[in-house]
């Protein structure tokens, strides 16, 4: 759906026209408007052949501009933007033939498919002439991907790459204001934004881009990001657990007969009932993040210590002691505890990324117990 | 033609004259007008708008409310009502329409299809219709502005800087001004000394005029008037629009002479990427630049720290620096933060040079005439206030 602008006769829809001096026309079958652009935009694509994804970035800045890299597979897959970027020759891409191709991608398709979905004002066209930011708000980010290069049918399954954008920031835009969001990170450095697509194997990715999107974007207090953050740990523990069952039942039918080896599966079955078994079979066995879990444990171990707790031996130890104090002993936490806390969960959403996209199945779910 | 009546309006200084003429007079008067003045607002293109209504009313031979045109250079209005028609013809090229731009349209279009038709019997009733033309007679252009924005209460409004590059447009050949003001339409490039785009000028005054150094937004009606109400406590007759320009303009030669054809190594740029602008040219001869010094000036003079442009003249002339590159880097560094922090960098730009022409030409501040020490305390002062 289109956007839409106030005229004369009420609400009507516009769509794009055709590129001008001033930037672009849009027109509802009865008045043009021109959206004004400095940028020499480059219309020799096709837009059908990109994807657009509507993001904001708390505090975005106009030169947040960065290519999109598929990390694993070291292939470029688009550019993100903020959309006051349309507007301004003050940016260093101003006059990147590469980022006008996108560019124009992207503002021919907000324009056409922001619709009453995504939050937009409700712009005059009476005056003939409109920036980009009379329609949308300051915090609104473009995501453009050429399809070629992301997986098929990626924009019904966008939640694959929420983990990679919330950890730079970025949180999907829908018809909420964007300024409530309270989730704030820093640009990365360099010119690149690194994409980790969440693994197949991960069957709940969209409660898990939910979780991320619609509640921790909007939450203050640390306390209540660690406890839903901790809701996608008890997602893919979850998995875990039936995966394991699945294998342990498989065990079982075939120990039938044989009491000692039916008493060696009944105790792997005990194992993989706890909770903290289950963590670390997710650090460790599930996934490839065991070498990038320093800092975890570092802010982990502050904080204990501020708890008045022994430290932990593992990263994944220390983790799991924090969220039984955070879930059974709350009444005890201490006021200067708050910012060891937002440290834990801020490494949490940097090695969320990598935790999803490699998070496999050991030996196609035949794991040797 | 008939001239209906003579007001003086004291208000803006004008003389209001009320003319009645047919609509083959006002056509001969306005049209040339409107094909040569680019400056002209773009029409309203919508069929379905009052305007359809009226072209079937006009074919009618309803009464349309009087057009208000303005004119910007002085004539005789007592000359009798058949010389007057000539001496505006003769001098239409300075007509400017206040009020009733689209009907103009809406009246030339209406014509142009009686013609095209072969309907001759309509077309000569159309031409014989009378019409109400109020014109404003006098050389106080601020004042024609004001009066310009009054009557476009309510209706779909100008914006200002239109507005203002409307009532400007004698200044574009006047060899007074001292510089040369180049349009968009010209193709050509601003880049001798003395030579400034018309459209980033008009941008600078009018954050003059509104205290603002923030692009020219939606011409929100009241803000407008609250502008001129302050103007109007300057002497209105001062060509506020030239001495504005040649204070710019002495700026820009001055800080130029100081840094002595200073550039930026190649050594920074290699390290830090394009910079902002490599000479003290490339730097204020933009409109950030300019927006900034306008907006300033305007603040300073709100605040009684200065008297008027003449006092921002002889500052100019006192304004000093120790090291051309190390003032070059300073600014360009402050510029390069605004470009990495910012939501519009436009915008935080002009309000950086705002910043610092206002710790340039303050006698208060620790960087008074000193243009590299206000480089710096305007990022600092920015930062304290933005972040």
């Amino acid at each position: 759906m289109p956007v839409t602008l106030e005229t004369e006769l009420g609400l009507n829809d516009f769509r794009f026209f055709e590129m001008c001096d001033q930037g672009i026309v849009i027109f509802d079958g009865n008045s043009r408007v021109v959206l004004k652009s400095p940028l020499a935009f480059d219309n020799s694509c096709n837009s059908n052949d990109y994807h657009l994804f509507f993001l904001s970035k708390k505090n975005v800045n106009e030169n947040d501009i960065f290519v999109v890299h598929d990390q694993a597979n070291k292939k470029r897959l688009g550019w993100i933007f903020p959309v006051n970027a349309l507007s301004s020759n003050n940016h260093d891409y101003y006059d990147n033939p590469h980022f006008l191709k996108y560019a124009y991608v992207g503002a021919k398709k907000a324009i056409d498919e922001c619709g009453d979905h995504v939050y937009t004002r409700k712009a005059d066209a009476n005056d003939g002439v409109l920036e980009f930011s009379d329609i949308f708000d300051d915090a609104t980010v473009l995501l453009v991907l050429y399809k070629e290069h992301v997986p098929a049918g990626l924009e019904n399954n966008y939640e694959l790459l929420t983990p990679s954008l919330f950890k730079h920031g970025y949180v999907s835009l829908k018809s909420g204001n964007p300024n409530d969001i309270e989730l704030l990170i820093e640009a990365p450095e360099e010119r690149k934004l690194n994409i980790q697509f969440v693994s197949q194997d991960v069957d709940n990715y969209k409660i898990i881009g939910e979780i991320l999107d619609r509640s921790i974007a909007y939450e203050k207090r640390a306390i209540f990001k660690f406890f839903f953050m901790y809701q996608i740990f008890e997602l893919l523990i979850d998995n875990i657990y039936k995966i394991e069952q699945r294998a342990v039942t498989k065990e079982l039918i075939e120990a039938q007969g044989d009491s000692g080896k039916t008493k060696e599966v009944i105790s792997k079955i005990q194992e993989f009932l706890s909770e903290k078994k289950r963590i670390n079979l997710l650090f460790g066995e599930y996934s490839s993040v065991k070498g990038q879990l320093v800092e975890l444990k570092h802010y982990c171990n502050d904080l204990l210590t501020i708890l008045g707790k022994e430290e932990g031996g593992e990263a994944q130890d220390c983790f799991y002691k924090i969220r039984n104090f955070i879930f059974h002993q709350y009444r005890d936490f201490p006021r200067e505890g708050e910012d060891c806390l937002s440290n834990i969960v801020a490494e949490v959403i940097n090695i969320l990324p990598e935790l999803l996209s490699t998070f496999k199945v050991p030996n196609n779910g035949q794991r040797n117990l | 033609m008939k001239i209906v009546s003579k007001l003086r309006d004291a208000r803006i200084n004008a003389d209001n004259l009320l003319i009645e003429m047919s609509i083959d007079h006002y056509e001969k008067l306005i049209k040339e007008v409107l094909d040569k003045n680019e400056f002209q607002r773009k029409r309203v293109r919508s069929s379905k708008t009052v305007y359809g209504l009226l072209r079937d009313d006009l074919l009618k031979q309803c009464v349309i409310p009087p057009i208000v045109l303005a004119l910007t250079n002085e004539i005789d209005i007592d000359s009798g009502d058949e010389n007057f028609y000539q001496t505006i013809n003769e001098n239409k090229d300075h007509l400017v329409i206040l009020d009733g731009l689209q009907r103009t349209y809406t009246i030339l279009d209406l014509l142009s299809e009686l013609r095209s038709t072969g309907d001759e019997s309509s077309l000569k009733k159309v031409l014989e219709a009378k019409l109400r033309v109020e014109i404003y007679v006098g050389l106080n252009r601020l004042g024609i502005l004001y009066r310009m924005l009054t009557l476009n209460t309510g209706q779909t409004p100008m914006s200002l800087r239109q507005q203002i590059e409307m009532l400007y447009l004698d200044y574009l050949d006047n060899p007074h001004l001292g510089v040369e003001l180049i349009r968009e339409v010209d193709g050509r490039v601003a880049n001798r000394d003395g030579q400034y785009n018309f459209k980033d000028i008009v941008e600078g005054f009018n954050a003059y005029l509104d205290r603002d150094e923030l692009p020219i937004d939606k011409a929100n009606i009241l803000e407008n008037i609250n502008s001129l109400e302050k103007l109007s406590k300057e002497n209105q007759s001062n060509e506020l629009f030239e001495s504005y320009v040649s204070s710019l303009d002495k700026f820009v030669k001055k800080v130029c002479e100081v840094c002595d054809g200073a550039e930026l190594s190649d050594e920074y740029i290699d390290s830090k990427g394009t910079p902002f602008g490599k000479n003290a040219t490339q730097i204020f001869k933009k409109p950030q630049a300019f927006s900034g010094f306008g907006a300033a000036i305007g603040k300073l003079l709100d605040f009684s720290i200065i008297r008027d442009f003449s006092q921002v003249d002889s500052l100019i002339n006192e304004m000093f620096l120790d090291d051309p590159e190390a003032f070059l880097e300073e600014i360009n560094n402050s510029l390069l933060w605004l470009k990495n922090n910012s939501k519009k960098i436009g915008n935080a730009q002009r309000t950086f040079f705002t910043f610092f022409f206002r710790d340039l030409f303050n006698s208060d501040t620790d960087t008074y005439k000193n243009l590299e020490k206000s480089a710096n305390s305007a990022l600092r002062k920015y930062q304290a206030q933005n972040m």
